[in-house]
């Protein structure tokens, strides 16, 4: 929590735009993982692809091609000014931002 | 369009399930309940002097046709009692994981409707002098349709191997006494790590000295010692494998675990192996628990037949306590060492993989936590039973009816392992992984052979209630 009040997500790969970690998607790409195996299986835990670096990773790794998904703070002290400021800048075509507007491909 | 901005536009949204979000977005989670709920209620109907065995229907022993069909008309109710059961549990636990009930309820029907004829054709009395043991029939059945019938891919929505294994694994527990648990586990696990280390190593060693990289290596050892697919993609994501890496070991697991489904069972009946012993020896060297459990259900169907001694119980009990408490129950562990092996030792390039201590739980396989309770509650309610009553009154009224219901779940696993591997569309794994992956099947092998059958034959010999 820093001295805002606001709380500091780190940049993590589940938070991050390259990151694919959807059970559904992953038994699509990974073929063969149905057969004696499952993407909802807790040993996968919420490991996923990385689309940047075509690796497959725990979900809690990260690294500076990081590319937000959500709101995340950077490394400086977040201001509320700066975090609407980045909710502002979001790309309109980011998929956080379509599925909040129900447009999700899904 | 860059490709990075087509990739971010056209993937899947991630999904957070670690945490308490587990307990309903994992299958492991679901299999507990699903599990664990049939068993409390067929204790609460036991201690009320009724019994869950009307829902527990199963195909009688027939020999001619006229048998079968009478069998069918008497217990219609019951069967399609029985097929609601199913599909309303099944469609409550799938729809929170995320899969449509429209596209899951056709799928399961034709599942069940296929799980009857297999039954009922492994009932005959001449099934086993054809050797039509149904975990065989399932698989041979699913193959064939998978791969040469056009079958609708919408139709995978009730196809879940994995879901109804755990869910027959948690029942299973209310079939095996925890005292056996206790008694025979270490065993299990000092057998099962024993092989567990010398095949990862085997294929880690082989498969660097054919030049494949070290996360590759890892990935293939991990499938090839702990759990098969399971542990391929769990050990692909601690070390931070390129994405390639998982389909390639999983193309492996497949290809070894059905051959083994026919080698292991086949090989010890040649060799007139205890059943105990016979269990021990799958769960040892066997890839998969759903293609273990269909090995040991096949050798089962032997026991006490064609010179096997022993009982059926025997091989699955063995089986379990050497792949579920040996072997599955350490994933979290080889995940954790690996991980750090990985970021200290192999690629410090890679960029900021996790070293997680906690994966040594999140990837802990829950179903297990199923298993243990269910076998504790049944243990605890007939604690205090004689061996006669225990014979007449809570086995037929209590055990019997859950073991029935395993029996499905079980097939239900062993047929959607025929119907989803579709050999044309499993990822090509190349020479060298395979060669190095089968030399370690090839020493895991023998080396559970020696240890199944000759340094604790005595131990896996004597697993009795």
């Amino acid at each position: 929590m820093s001295s805002t009040g606001v709380a500091r997500p780190p940049k993590e790969c589940r938070r991050c735009a390259y990151f694919r970690n959807d059970p559904a998607y992953l038994e699509t790409v990974l073929p063969g993982l149905t057969s004696f195996g499952s993407a909802h299986a807790s040993v996968r835990g919420d490991d996923g692809l990385c689309c940047r670096h075509g690796r497959y990773r725990n979900a809690r790794s990260s690294c500076s091609a990081f590319r937000s998904r959500e709101p995340c703070v950077e490394d400086t002290p977040i201001q509320f000014e700066s975090l609407s400021a980045a909710k502002l800048t979001l790309n309109p075509d980011h998929p956080v931002r379509a599925d909040q507007k129900g447009t999700s491909s899904m | 369009m860059s490709e990075s901005q087509a990739e971010l536009r056209g993937g899947a949204p991630t999904r957070q399930s670690v945490g308490w979000n587990e307990l309903w977005l994992k299958e492991d989670w679901w299999a507990i309940w699903l599990g664990l709920g049939i068993v409390l209620a067929a204790y609460i109907l036991f201690a009320n002097l009724s019994s869950i065995r009307w829902l527990a229907v199963t195909p009688a022993k027939w020999s001619t046709f006229g048998q079968l069909g009478a069998h069918f008309a008497a217990n219609i109710l019951r069967y399609v009692a029985q097929f609601v059961l199913w599909a309303v549990t099944f469609t409550i636990a799938l729809t929170a994981l995320g899969y449509k009930a429209r596209e899951f309820l056709p799928s399961f029907a034709l599942l069940y409707l296929l799980s009857v004829v297999i039954f009922a054709l492994g009932q005959w009395d001449q099934a086993n002098y054809y050797n039509l043991e149904p975990p065989l029939i399932a698989l041979v059945v699913g193959l064939f349709i998978s791969n040469v019938t056009p079958l609708p891919r919408w139709l995978d929505a009730g196809f879940r191997v994995e879901f109804y294994i755990k869910t027959g694994i948690v029942l299973l527990g209310a079939t095996l006494p925890f005292t056996l648990i206790v008694w025979a586990g270490p065993v299990a696990i000092l057998q099962a790590s024993t092989v567990s280390i010398t095949t990862f190593l085997v294929i880690f060693w082989t498969s660097r000295r054919l030049g494949l990289d070290n996360q590759l290596a890892a990935t293939l050892g991990a499938g090839g010692a702990v759990c098969g697919v399971s542990a391929a993609i769990a050990i692909a994501g601690a070390v931070g494998a390129k994405k390639e890496y998982a389909p390639i070991a999983i193309t492996v697991v497949i290809l070894w675990a059905i051959v083994m489904i026919f080698v292991l069972p086949f090989t010890s009946y040649a060799l007139h192996l205890h059943p105990g012993v016979a269990g021990a020896w799958i769960g040892t060297s066997e890839f998969a628990d759903a293609a273990g459990f269909a090995a040991a259900q096949i050798y089962a169907g032997y026991a006490g037949s064609g010179g096997i001694a022993g009982t059926g119980d025997q091989a699955i009990w063995a089986f379990t306590l050497m792949k579920v408490v040996g072997r599955d129950v350490w994933i979290g562990i080889w995940a954790f060492v690996l991980a750090i092996i990985s970021t200290t030792r192999w690629e410090v390039a890679t960029p900021d993989q996790r070293i997680d201590v906690a994966q040594i739980w999140w990837r802990f396989p829950k179903f297990v936590i199923g298993f243990i309770v269910a076998s504790l509650i049944v243990t605890y309610v007939t604690s205090g039973v004689s061996i006669a009553d225990f014979n007449k009154v809570a086995n037929p009224g209590l055990i019997a009816p859950i073991k029935d219901l395993r029996t499905w779940a079980f097939i239900f696993c062993f047929l959607s392992i025929g119907l989803t591997t579709r050999f044309r569309d499993l990822a090509r794994a190349g020479s060298k992984p395979f060669a190095a992956f089968s030399i370690g099947v090839a020493v895991n092998v023998v080396l559970g052979f020696i240890l199944s059958a000759v340094v604790f034959a005595s131990h896996w010999q004597n697993l009795t209630r």
